[in-house]
């Protein structure tokens, strides 16, 4: 975003840069324009005096006048430009009629015909429009560069309050899955090892202390998949669905190939483990899923997303409930977390199928 | 094998020491058993059984540094004749089956008796026996169903699925962001591993390996 603005500023200071260049230019051109047709015009009018000074001195006198209006006209616009026209040699013959013969010299360059004059003054005219053109151009452009500048400043206000409440939100399931986690412990240990325990307080077996010893290393294993750490990632997916079929009739099958699995990075296996758990767990808390099916395809040479896709059949499935629960927003969240996404679909035919697209780093 | 008057050699390897000296007692309450020597860890095992030259080693899972899989990967090898039993608390299947995949001669929940885990080390030690295990770890055993398709890849585990659900090979397609073709030659080494003509035989082998 940071980035997107400096560039968006960078162009734009470019882009009102080159349009102040472009003005400065013409203003050049225009500038030259106009000293081109005053220097003629001076010069016409000295044609003219030169004639009239022999037949009619009273009018040369008169041009002589314009001229010196002209002159001054010049100087007012561009006093160095003025010079590099000889003007004091122009004053010079001014005050003094006999230097005529500078005035030849001085004249030797053509003049323009009245045709060229008429172009030149049009070619004026079409510098002077241009001229308001880049005007208005660098206006648009410094107007633009304002607007923009409030616009990103908005966009970015607006982004940083999207990610406060994105951080919040995060802040707030996290709490929750901590919690939902903690109710799950608490339950598991009620279940299975209190009730355990006041049973056995009533009557003693060792086949009941074995049972406690399997549900606590139970609770252990869901706490910590030492499995994974011990074996690997498959065994702790297969941990998992043994878990789920464990005292239930359900048939669960996972699919998956170890070696294709061998490239994710180590920290994806932790994630995954916890995403595949949590929708297990949404099974057995929430489906009456008779067969459940994991599969789990990654093939760097068709896609390089890990496609896991989880089937099951429940024909009361219900999203919403899993969402109030957390568990479907903490797969979401962890997945999202990936960079990958979460699809599901239900349908009466083929159930409830979950598709986990999850892409996976190069190497 | 050791002649009869001779004890039976055994090396523990438990990081508990509660637990050592209780299956020490346990083992030496037989005549036939003597315990040769006990580690807490995995360092330097090959070096100490050269030295202790043991019958039988008596492995945990769960310990600091390597674990017991792992010495067992690592130690078999080196000493064909060493009887290796896996003697954890660990009864998932998960590692049951990697101990039997790394040809463990044996695989014993701490939960055993006396008794059990004394007749289990003499059963071990005959020439030629099959892995032991203890009741418990038998059970889970036989009610695993190792129910894998191992001859598909789950990729065509998948698509078998899908046929077998009734969907043509472009939903498939569609459904698993794959072309219509690649579907297509899937689909045809499906049915030429399993050796069937049609997607109806397709349906009826998904049906009887559950999958339906």
């Amino acid at each position: 975003m940071v980035a997107m603005m400096i560039l968006t500023l960078l162009v734009g200071m470019t882009v009102h840069q080159m349009s102040v260049t472009w003005e400065q230019e013409l203003n050049n051109m225009a500038r030259k324009l106009t000293h081109a047709l005053v220097i003629n015009n001076i010069r016409h009018t000295l044609w003219q005096a030169k004639e009239k000074q022999q037949t009619d001195p009273d009018e040369a006198d008169q041009l002589l006048q314009t001229i010196r209006s002209q002159l001054s006209a010049l100087k007012s616009l561009d006093p160095e430009y003025a010079a590099e026209y000889s003007t004091d040699t122009i004053e010079a013959f001014l005050k003094d009629e006999q230097h005529l013969a500078h005035l030849e010299a001085m004249l030797s360059d053509p003049l323009l015909d009245p045709a060229s004059q008429k172009n030149l003054l049009s070619l004026q005219e079409n510098v002077r429009q241009l001229q308001q053109y880049t005007g208005t151009v660098t206006h648009g452009v410094t107007l633009s560069m304002l607007c923009l500048g409030l616009i990103l400043m908005a966009i970015t206000a607006l982004d940083l309050s999207r990610l406060f409440r994105d951080l919040d939100r995060s802040r707030d399931l996290n709490i929750h899955i901590q919690e939902s986690e903690r109710r799950r412990i608490a339950q598991d240990l009620h279940d299975g090892v209190i009730q355990g325990l006041i049973d056995m307080k009533r009557s003693y077996a060792p086949e009941k202390v074995d049972t406690l010893v399997e549900s606590i290393r139970r609770i252990c294993h869901n706490l910590k998949p030492q499995v994974m750490e011990d074996i690997g990632f498959a065994a702790a997916i297969e941990f998992l669905a043994d878990d789920l079929r464990d005292g239930s009739q359900r048939r669960v099958h996972v699919f998956l190939d170890e070696d294709q699995l061998k490239c994710l990075p180590k920290s994806y296996e932790l994630t995954l483990f916890r995403v595949i758990q949590e929708l297990f767990n949404n099974i057995k808390r929430h489906s009456p899923a008779n067969l459940v099916t994991l599969t789990f395809v990654y093939d760097p040479s068709e896609s390089r997303y890990l496609r896991i896709s989880l089937q099951y059949d429940d024909p009361q499935f219900d999203a919403k409930l899993l969402r109030k629960g957390m568990g479907l927003t903490g797969v979401e969240e962890r997945i999202h977390h990936l960079g990958g996404r979460v699809k599901y679909t239900m349908d009466a035919q083929q159930g409830v199928r979950f598709q986990l697209l999850v892409p996976v780093p190069k190497g | 094998m050791p002649a009869k008057q001779e004890p039976i050699k055994i090396f523990l390897v438990d990081d508990h020491s509660v637990v050592r000296q209780g299956t020490r007692d346990m083992l030496e309450a037989h005549d036939q058993l003597s315990v040769v020597g006990e580690v807490e860890t995995g360092d330097n095992l090959a070096g100490l059984l050269k030295i202790k030259k043991p019958d039988i080693l008596l492995l945990d899972i769960n310990l600091p540094g390597k674990n017991g899989l792992d010495l067992l990967a690592e130690i078999k090898p080196q000493f064909p004749e060493l009887k290796i039993i896996l003697f954890t608390a660990h009864t998932d299947l998960q590692y049951i089956r990697k101990g039997t995949a790394l040809k463990a001669d044996g695989y014993l929940s701490k939960t055993v008796t006396q008794e059990q885990l004394q007749q289990a080390v003499l059963a071990a030690c005959s020439a030629d026996s099959p892995p032991v295990y203890s009741s418990d770890i038998q059970e889970k055993l036989e009610g695993s169903t190792s129910g894998h398709l191992t001859l598909l890849t789950p990729r065509e585990t998948e698509i078998l699925l899908q046929v077998a659900q009734g969907q043509t090979n472009q939903n498939i397609a569609k459904e698993l962001f794959l072309s219509v073709k690649t579907v297509d030659s899937h689909v045809a080494k499906i049915m030429k591993k399993l050796g069937v003509n049609n997607r109806s035989q397709l349906t009826a082998f998904a049906y009887e390996q559950g999958l339906l």
